[in-house]
Formats: C-alpha cells, structure tokens, sequence
C-alpha cells in the first residue's frame, strides 16, 4: 500500500517535471518579449512593452503576418467545402473503393513535407509553371485537407439519416435538406476541422519554403529568416505573439463550439 | 437504425450513386493532382541527369542512383537521420509513458487539466517552440547565466548548435504527440478487465505487465510511427539548433534542391525516404493494422 502511494507520488513529480520540459522554453520566450536590457538576454531588467510596438510598426514583419492570414484562410476555407462534402459521402453512402478513397484523402499526412515541398515544385517545373501564390494556396490545401476530413467525418455520421429522409418526404430537395439539416447539426465539428486547417497552414514552414514565390514571406518563413542573423528582442516578441494567437484562437473556438451545441441541445 | 441500413436506404434513391462520387471527386482531384502526380514527377526526375552547367539531361539514367552508392555522405547522412530518428522515438517512450499513464488513471477533473497543459504546445507553432531554445541555451542564455552566477563555471558553455541540441529540439517537439498516442491507447483498457487480474491475485506490476501494456499497445506503436515519420523528415530543428557537422536528411534534401539547385539528386534522395516510409508503413500495418495511426490522428 505505501508502495503503490510512493509509486503515484513518483509518477506525479515525474509528470510535472515532463510538462515543465514541454513548457518552460516558450515561457520564457515571452518573458523575454518584455525585456528592456539591451544584449536581449538574462538577466531580464526595465521591463518593457516597445519591442512590441517595434513588431507592429515593422512593415516587413506586417506583411509577413498578412501574407500568412490570408494563406491560411484562403488554404482552410478551400479544404473546408472540398472536404466537407468528401467527408459527407464517406459518412452517408457505401461506395465502391471505399477504403481506398479513405487512404487517399488522409495520405498527405503520412508523406513528409519535405518530401511534398520537392514533389509539388519539380513538378511546377517539369509542367513548365512558375512559382505563384495561387499554387501555394493548393500545397497548404493539400497539406490541410485530412484534417478536415478527420474531423467533420465522425460529427456527420452521427447526424441521423432518418433526419434527412424525413425532410425529403416533405418535400425538400437534396440541397435544401443539405443546407436546413445538415449543416447546421454538423456546424461545431466544420469549425473546428476548419480551424484545425487554419492553425495547420499557418504554422507551416518546410514545404512552404520550397513552394513560395520569390519575395514572399509569411511569418515562419521570416522567422526563419531572421534566425539566420543575430536579432534583438523583436523576435522574442513576435514569438510571444504567436504563443498567445495559438493558444488564445483554439479556446475561444472551443468556447464557440460548445455554445453552437448547447444551443441546438436547446432547441431539440 | 444502423448506419449500414441507413446507408442502403440512402442508395436505394435514384442519385445515390452518381452523388457520393461527385462529392468525393474534387477532394480526390486536388490529391491526385497535387500529391500523386508530384511524386511520379519525383520518380521520373530521379532518372535524368543535372549537366555541370545546370540544364537537366531528360534521358534515362542511373547516374544520380548510382551516387547514392558512390558517394558515402548520402549514406553517412541517411544513418544518422535513421540514428536521431530511433533514439528520439525511445527517449520520448520512456520519458512520455509516465505522464500518459498518470493522465488516464488520474481524477476527471485532473484529467482534464493535464489534457489541456498537453493541448498547449501541440497547439503552439513548431518554429516557435524550436527557437524558444536559444535564449535557454545560447551563450548570454538562462543556463549560462545560472552556472556562470553559481560559479560552477568561469567560460560560458558551448551549449548550441551540436547533435545534442537537434535531439532535444525533436523530442521536446515529439513528446506531447507522444503521450498524447499512449493516453489514447491507455484511455481504451477497460479497468474492469484490469480489476479481473487484480482479484485473481495478480500484483499491480503483473497486471500492468500481462493486462494493461498488451491491450493498451495500439495507441503507443502509433505514438511511435508517427514520431519516427516526423524525425525522418525534420528540416527545421536542425536548420535552427544544429551546426556545422549536423546535417541530417533534410537538410541535405533542403540543400541539394534550393541551393545546389540539382534537382535529379534532390527527386532521388526523396524517392529514398519515400520509400524507406513506405516499407515501414507496410511492416508496421502488416503487425498493428494502418487504421490504428487513423485513429490517433483523428484525436
């Protein structure tokens, strides 16, 4: 009995230790973010918020930031309608090749993106394309797209056909009772697929490298650009901006998901 | 009502077959396109040839196959990516299983706090995560600044850019998939079954051993194929926390196509992986079954 008590106590110091490990370096990250010392190191005095404002009056950095905005959203939504109707027709029909179609759609996430980086671009290449933004978009599509299929899939299986039948005998057409029933009973797992897709593009760096036009940059690929130089706290601060993105956008989703639910638990 | 009837149902109308497929079909064109083509194109490039002025010889050739033999660095290379690989897959096993056996044993409410400390840096960007090593490490970093202060130390450590910074970079990105994998796995055992063996007079270590380990064995071998798929890929930690004389396959790949420019070695050196991914897929579904990685990516 004491033994199995030292046992957990173990265990749970080991844990806290293993989440310190996992934690502890982007904490102090964002410590740093705030340091006023010039060298940009420990120890950390005259706290500080200007390395902030100097990220968000940088142009270079403002662009970087835009240009991954808008390649996330425009890459998710695309993956969202496209793999959302994928995923509807895995849930609902039993088709020929079922399982084959399955492994197709989930096969990016098997393939490393370095190996999808140079395959798409010697591909441009042998197809006689340049580099363009349209193309980066399809790359993060693809990257992106088992994500939404993965999520969305089980949520519209649980939607009953019984729902949908019921609305066809009153009289409304397939896309009506897509549109009226379905949807909105599948809408917190599309969101959150979609946000998955968002966070998933974003953060993308290796296959984004080798994809993007000449002279466009989105954050990661300015970070990792800056990385190659000594930096002041501008990065640090940058960083930090990202840490509080990536993990303030997932909860206020979640948040949002729930009360999506909540409120059609209410209505049902 | 079943899904299998309620899907015959649905077939039964005079659409049901013509629309899946077509609700299918631009998902699996993107793919096709932009996935499957690719990699032919990759195969195809591997057999031309790069002239010493840079234009590409579209003949068949195994010159560029024959230098994966000829020239030792490519396997030099390959070895040690192999090496980081497998060594990061085992230090994030044995550190990981702790935490993840404590997750699904713990009190809902304890479970849920350590799921959502889990979430954080999964959710938080790799270059990030990666880069938050410098400040720790580097010369004016937290590290050196406690020895140096502690005067345990009179020179700052050279403790960046080595093979030591690249695995702990890659395991402190893999461990939270890691656990995550063998929560999962440990989250299916039915305790009832565990409570069995306990009452036939099994120790908590044998039940553990003969019970819990076997059944929960799925989710820790996806933990561990998708950590190794992941290591062999690995550009960006080595790019940011290794040096000179820590080249890994990505970074050879990287190299070869963006900054040599010679893209039949580049399209080989990734037929390579791919291929090696590929045979380590078909072994490991062979013994696990493929559905099980699905599942855990599905999470």
């Amino acid at each position: 009995m004491i033994r199995a008590r030292l046992f957990r106590y173990a265990l749970a110091a080991w844990t806290v230790l293993v989440y310190v490990f996992m934690l502890a370096p982007v904490v102090v990250i964002v410590l740093l973010a705030f340091n006023g010392a010039p060298g940009g190191n420990f120890p950390i005095s005259n706290l500080t918020f200007d390395w902030f404002g100097k990220v968000l009056t940088d142009k270079t950095l403002l662009a970087s930031l835009r240009t991954s905005f808008i390649l996330a959203a425009a890459a998710s939504s695309i993956a969202t309608v496209v793999g959302v109707a994928a995923a509807y027709a895995l849930a609902r029909y039993r088709i020929r090749g079922q399982t084959v179609s399955e492994l197709v759609l989930t096969l990016p996430l098997l393939i490393p993106h370095l190996v999808m980086g140079v395959a798409l671009l010697l591909s441009f290449r042998l197809f006689g394309l340049s580099k363009n933004f349209g193309l980066l978009v399809m790359g993060h599509v693809v990257i992106v797209l088992p994500f939404v299929v993965l999520t969305t899939r089980h949520q519209l299986q649980s939607v009953p056909a019984v729902l949908e039948e019921a609305a066809w005998t009153l009289g409304a057409n397939r896309l009506q009772t897509m549109r009226e029933i379905v949807l909105p009973l599948a809408l917190p797992a599309i969101l959150t697929g979609m946000l998955f897709a968002f966070m998933a593009s974003f953060d993308e760096v290796t296959a984004t490298l080798f994809w993007r036009p000449p002279g466009t940059e989105t954050v990661q690929t300015q970070i990792m650009a800056l990385l190659q130089f000594e930096v002041d706290q501008r990065i640090d601060a940058l960083g930090a901006l990202l840490v509080v993105f990536s993990v303030v956008v997932p909860f206020a989703a979640l948040l949002v998901a729930r009360l999506l639910s909540n409120r059609q638990a209410n209505k049902t | 009502m079943t899904n299998a009837s309620q899907a015959a149902a649905l077939q039964a109308s005079p659409t049901g077959r013509a629309l899946p497929l077509a609700l299918m079909a631009p998902a699996l064109a993107i793919i096709a396109f932009y996935v499957i083509v690719p990699l032919v194109c990759l195969g195809a490039y591997s057999f031309w040839t790069m002239l010493p002025d840079g234009t590409v010889v579209r003949d068949f050739s195994l010159e560029t196959w024959q230098s994966l033999v000829t020239d030792p660095f490519y396997g030099s290379v390959l070895l040690d990516t192999f090496r980081l690989a497998f060594v990061s897959t085992v230090i994030c096993v044995v550190v990981g299983y702790g935490p993840a056996y404590l997750m699904a044993s713990a009190a809902p409410r304890w479970r849920g706090v350590l799921t959502i400390l889990l979430f954080l840096p999964s959710w938080i960007s790799y270059l990030v995560r990666t880069m938050s090593w410098l400040p720790v490490l580097g010369k004016n970093g937290l590290v050196n600044t406690a020895l140096l202060g502690a005067g345990v130390v009179e020179q700052p450590l050279p403790l960046l850019y080595n093979h030591f910074t690249v695995y702990l970079g890659l395991v402190h990105y893999l461990l939270p998939i890691m656990i995550l994998n063998i929560y999962l796995g440990l989250a299916t055992v039915d305790p009832t079954i565990v409570a069995a063996a306990r009452t036939l007079g099994a120790n908590a270590r044998q039940a553990f051993l003969a019970v819990t380990f076997p059944l929960a064995l799925p989710g820790l071998s996806a933990g561990c194929l998708l950590c190794f798929i992941l290591s062999l890929g690995t550009f960006v930690t080595p790019q940011i926390l290794g040096g000179p004389g820590t080249t890994y396959y990505g970074n050879l790949v990287y190299d070869t196509i963006l900054h040599q420019l010679d893209w039949p070695t580049g399209a080989m050196l990734s037929v390579v992986i791919m291929v090696l991914l590929i045979a380590l897929l078909y072994v490991y579904g062979r013994f696990m079954g493929l559905s099980t990685v699905l599942r855990a990516i599905k999470s």
